[in-house]
């Protein structure tokens, strides 16, 4: 790995970006991430940055019950990340439905299923210093090129040279 | 050495690229820091916008689908080599460029191409939010540039010449006072910091008119706001801090002045909230316009 | 003004920011990691009951062991589990649970074994009472060779004792060792 290529490594660490996706949550994991950019826990701390638009970030937050509607949603803007990117699924909701798993409009699966999920953090909601953890692990899969994301990047870089 | 060579040199070493960018890093991060700690948070890491910036560089680039390739990734190169330039013909000490007569003109045309890319890339983008952005972007450089060009033509005006190393020269003077006061009118608008931050009004139209941008084009678009922050910061600097026979001191004197500058429109910026695209508007034209015509009368009376 | 004098003031105290690895407490009533203790689970299925969200689940190795399983991501932290676990087995503690890699399947699951026991007197597989029940169950005197009992075999134990105290005096007692109905 030569010298660009290992500052690029770190940066992915020390900057990591993130949009919020609400995948149709109950809108208590959404109220916990909010005070992560509250003096106390200041994610900026960490270099992290809210944005608003996906194609700005690196690390996407989902929290929330999959539901029927929102499953294209989520694909849609996860393609619209600029890659490397990592998936942080919020709370119990995206790994199983939570409560709401088994109504009719809810997808009762895993977001695994959808997209690749790199890091789950769990709670109902969880506390902001789990999700802050969440962001700094999926950061430091960003730095170490093993989000899910990239290796598969790098399989199909690999298939393609071979074939 | 050849013209050329000093024009390569001003615009790819000093003031240019590879001391503006550093310099650009060290002052985003001062503004940020400064509003985390007037906010009682701890803010970021000192290397946060080189590792912002880095870390653009080596993401890939989504380009939306039926946006015109080479507009769209043409414009933060026109917009990092406009701010460039025009940071190299401003008369900083050292500056290997020789002054030439009417360089002001080509500065201030310089200095609205960043403007102008931003809103070129808010339309090509194809996205509502961005082209909001843009609109709004362009009706703000409407209200802010009065106070602004004014400022600049009164000074050229008491200089009688429109040349920068001229306008240093002036015999230090009220006019200096009003003008400088005009100037700052106008900075949080160019700076687009927050009581204007209409253009980039994050979480309200979600980001300024880079919505689209992604990885190097955007990266690029950060590191020539960074250069600007560092032009405008060293153009009241150069303009209306009066000169010493030493040029290091000088060099010093206009950073720290650029430095207490950034303070004060930050400490501005994290006291207030965002304006109506109207209320700025209006601001501008009455406040601004009050502010011109007292400097342009000053000019006259003297 | 107001604000000026706010955002001074916060400019020269010291940042209220902690470092991540100086979180503040969480609270001791918090309802975060569950754990669950198999020595003192009966495998009643009162807490699979009640768990809204079924996060809680049975299998059994028929004859020879009952697992209690959990998963974390069906989890909505209610705690009401706990609070209707008739041995107390169940503990939300106050821990935060951690964030994790997806590299460990897709989130904590918990499982515990709760081995059956073969009946002192029929043989029958059961899951035996914690110990803290006996202990409170026999203090009362009963007989002592009950403790290895099935669950069976107590109840016939218990109507055998109800039955010889109605025998007259001088009666002979019941046979020994006659089998419950299974
Ligand atoms: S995990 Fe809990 S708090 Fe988060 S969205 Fe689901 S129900 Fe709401
Ligand atoms: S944990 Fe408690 S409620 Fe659940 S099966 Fe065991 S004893 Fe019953
Ligand atoms: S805390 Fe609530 S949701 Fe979690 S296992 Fe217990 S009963 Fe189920």
């Amino acid at each position: 790995m030569n010298l660009i290529e290992r500052v690029i490594a770190i940066s992915r660490r020390r900057s990591p970006w993130i949009c919020r996706l609400n995948a149709g949550s109950c809108n208590g994991c959404d109220i916990e991430i909010t005070p992560l950019l509250s003096p106390r826990y200041d994610a900026e701390q960490l270099g992290i940055e809210l944005h608003g638009t996906p194609k700005h970030a690196d690390i996407v937050l989902i929290s929330g019950t999959l539901t029927l509607r929102s499953r294209q949603a989520i694909l849609d803007i996860y393609d619209q990340v600029p890659s490397p990117k990592a998936v942080v699924a919020l709370g119990s909701c995206p790994s199983s439905g939570n409560v709401f798993a088994g109504s009719p409009l809810v997808l009762s699966e895993s977001l695994d299923n959808v997209v690749p999920v790199d890091v789950w953090v769990p709670g109902c909601p969880p506390r902001p210093q789990a999700i802050l953890d969440g962001i700094a692990r999926a950061a430091q899969l960003l730095e170490d090129g093993s989000t899910k994301s990239q290796i598969q990047g790098q399989r199909q870089n690999l298939g393609g040279r071979l074939s | 050495m050849s013209a050329v060579w000093s024009y390569l040199v001003a615009i790819a070493v000093w003031p240019g690229l590879l001391f503006a960018a550093p310099l650009g890093w060290l002052e985003l991060w001062f503004m940020r820091k400064l509003v985390a700690r007037l906010q009682g948070r701890q803010g970021p890491p000192f290397f946060q916008p080189f590792f912002d910036v880095m870390k653009l560089l080596g993401k890939e680039t989504v380009i939306p689908k039926g946006v015109n390739r080479g507009i769209f990734l043409a414009l933060p190169l026109v917009s990092l080599a406009a701010v460039t330039a025009a940071l190299a013909i401003v008369p900083l000490p050292g500056n290997p460029v020789p002054s030439l007569p009417g360089d002001i003109v080509l500065l201030l045309y310089l200095m609205e191409v960043p403007v102008l890319c931003e809103v070129l890339a808010g339309y090509v983008s194809r996205s509502i939010y961005g082209q909001v952005a843009a609109m709004r972007e362009a009706i703000l450089s409407l209200a802010y540039n009065l106070p602004f060009l004014v400022a600049i033509i009164a000074m050229a005006q008491v200089a009688g010449s429109f040349q920068m190393r001229a306008l240093q020269e002036v015999p230090y003077g009220p006019v200096h006072l009003l003008a400088a006061l005009t100037f700052l009118l106008a900075l949080p608008a160019r700076m687009k910091l927050n009581p204007f931050s209409i253009a980039n009004a994050e979480h309200e139209i979600i980001a300024d008119s880079h919505i689209e941008y992604s990885g190097p084009p955007l990266a690029l678009f950060k590191l020539s706001h960074a250069i600007e922050v560092v032009l405008l910061t060293e153009l009241f600097a150069v303009v209306f801090i009066p000169a010493t026979p030493w040029p290091p001191v000088n060099l010093v004197v206009y950073l720290v002045a650029g430095i207490l500058v950034l303070g004060g429109v930050t400490l501005l910026a994290t006291a207030t909230a965002r304006l109506r695209l109207t209320q700025a508007f209006r601001f501008y034209w009455i406040w601004g316009g009050i502010a011109s015509a007292i400097t342009m009368a000053a000019t006259l009376v003297r | 003004m107001a604000m000026l004098k706010t955002i001074l003031g916060n400019l020269l105290r010291p940042s209220r920011t902690r470092a991540p690895a100086d979180m503040p407490v969480v609270p001791p009533t918090y309802r975060g990691a569950l754990g669950h203790d198999a020595s003192r689970c009966t495998a009643c299925g009162t807490c699979a009951f009640v768990c809204a969200p079924k996060a809680i689940h049975f299998t059994q190795d028929p004859g020879v062991s009952v697992s209690w399983h959990f998963f974390i991501g069906q989890c909505s932290f209610c705690g009401l589990c706990e609070q209707n676990c008739p041995t107390q087995a169940i503990h939300l503690r106050s821990a935060v649970p951690g964030s994790m890699n997806s590299a460990g399947g897709d989130g904590l699951r918990l499982e515990s074994l709760i081995h059956l026991q073969p009946c002192t007197r029929c043989g029958a597989a059961h899951v035996p009472l914690p110990a803290a029940t006996m202990d409170a169950l026999w203090a009362a005197g009963a007989e002592e060779v009950e403790r290895g009992y099935c669950p069976e075999c107590r109840r016939w134990a218990a109507s055998a004792r109800l039955r010889n105290a109605f025998l007259p005096e001088g009666a002979t007692p019941a046979a020994e060792g006659g089998r419950h109905d299974r």
